[in-house]
């Protein structure tokens, strides 16, 4: 248990303490981290009001992974004092649903992550990515307040 | 860090599970395990077995095992891992999610461990179940375990 903790990553301050929880029982159990961070295409309402050619889309793409890479940037800092083992990767799609099938494809045995990110207060009426990863994930699920 | 974890039971095999991740956590942290287990007064779905008609339909009931209660079976695994700090405590109440947010406030917890989905799976799926309302008012982390 607790051996390959998957933390799915925002940049946002509960994910943080996410990542600083996770860090906690990994120490303790002496587990690897692997850290995620999951991109969204077209979340952007902005993109709704331009034409959807690709040129409008990969350029959209590269710019959320521009901000990708400096999430992961600030995570690889936040783990510098952390001694196991450490894996940092980029997803792009569905949040939720990339990080179920990361958790399995990885074989973690527990996700920890954080219980409202970025989008906060819309997650109340959409329905958030914490409480769909925990009901649909096979491994046990740590949120994080 | 974890002085106090709390396991809502309710009798079901993701609960029992919850326990054990918890005692795996607790050993680790030497921290105290509280079971909890909310009784339902009125609940339908745990009717009594009906009367028995004839002698040997009363003996073949008298012979089966009766199901122990969620207090019961927790204190058994928790024997089995032989783990000292733990408390169990049952309360009365209609609203399980409720009192376990109740019980994390007034004894201070640090974490709650609990099963996704326990014995309502019909009002689960009709009303929301209790570890989604517990996971999501409560102030401190919450695992769900399946």
């Amino acid at each position: 248990m607790f051996k390959k903790i998957l933390v799915p990553i925002d940049g946002s301050e509960t994910s943080w303490r996410a990542l600083e929880e996770a860090q906690l029982l990994a120490e303790k159990f002496d587990g690897e981290l692997h850290i995620i961070n999951v991109i969204q295409p077209y979340n952007n309402a902005a993109l709704l009001a331009v034409p959807l050619d690709q040129a409008t889309i990969t350029q959209g793409n590269s710019e959320l992974e521009k901000i990708g890479d400096k999430v992961l940037t600030i995570a690889k800092e936040k783990v510098a004092g952390f001694k196991g083992k450490v894996d940092f990767a980029l997803e792009v799609g569905h949040p939720s649903e990339r990080i179920i099938s990361f958790a399995k494809k990885d074989n973690c045995d527990s996700i920890v992550i954080g219980s409202r990110g970025l989008s906060g207060i819309a997650e109340f009426f959409l329905g958030s990515v914490s409480s769909k990863v925990s009901q649909y994930a096979t491994v046990p699920v740590l949120i994080v307040k | 860090m974890l002085k106090k974890i709390l396991v809502p039971v309710d009798g079901s095999p993701t609960a029992l599970n919850a326990l054990n991740l918890a005692m795996a956590i607790g050993a680790k942290f030497d921290s105290e395990i509280i079971a909890l287990h909310i009784n339902i007064p009125y609940d339908y779905t745990k009717l009594p077995p009906r009367k028995p008609k004839t002698e040997a339909e009363a003996e073949e009931m008298a012979r089966k095992p009766k199901n122990p209660t969620p207090l019961d079976a927790a204190q058994k695994v928790a024997a089995v891992a032989g783990y000292g700090k733990i408390v169990f405590r049952q309360m009365v109440d209609t609203n399980p999610a409720d009192k376990i947010v109740e019980a994390v406030e007034q004894s201070d917890i640090d974490m709650v461990v609990m099963g996704n989905r326990g014995m309502g799976v019909w009002a689960g799926l009709l009303m929301g179940s209790v570890s989604a309302k517990v996971s999501q008012t409560v102030e401190c982390p919450v695992i769900i375990v399946k």
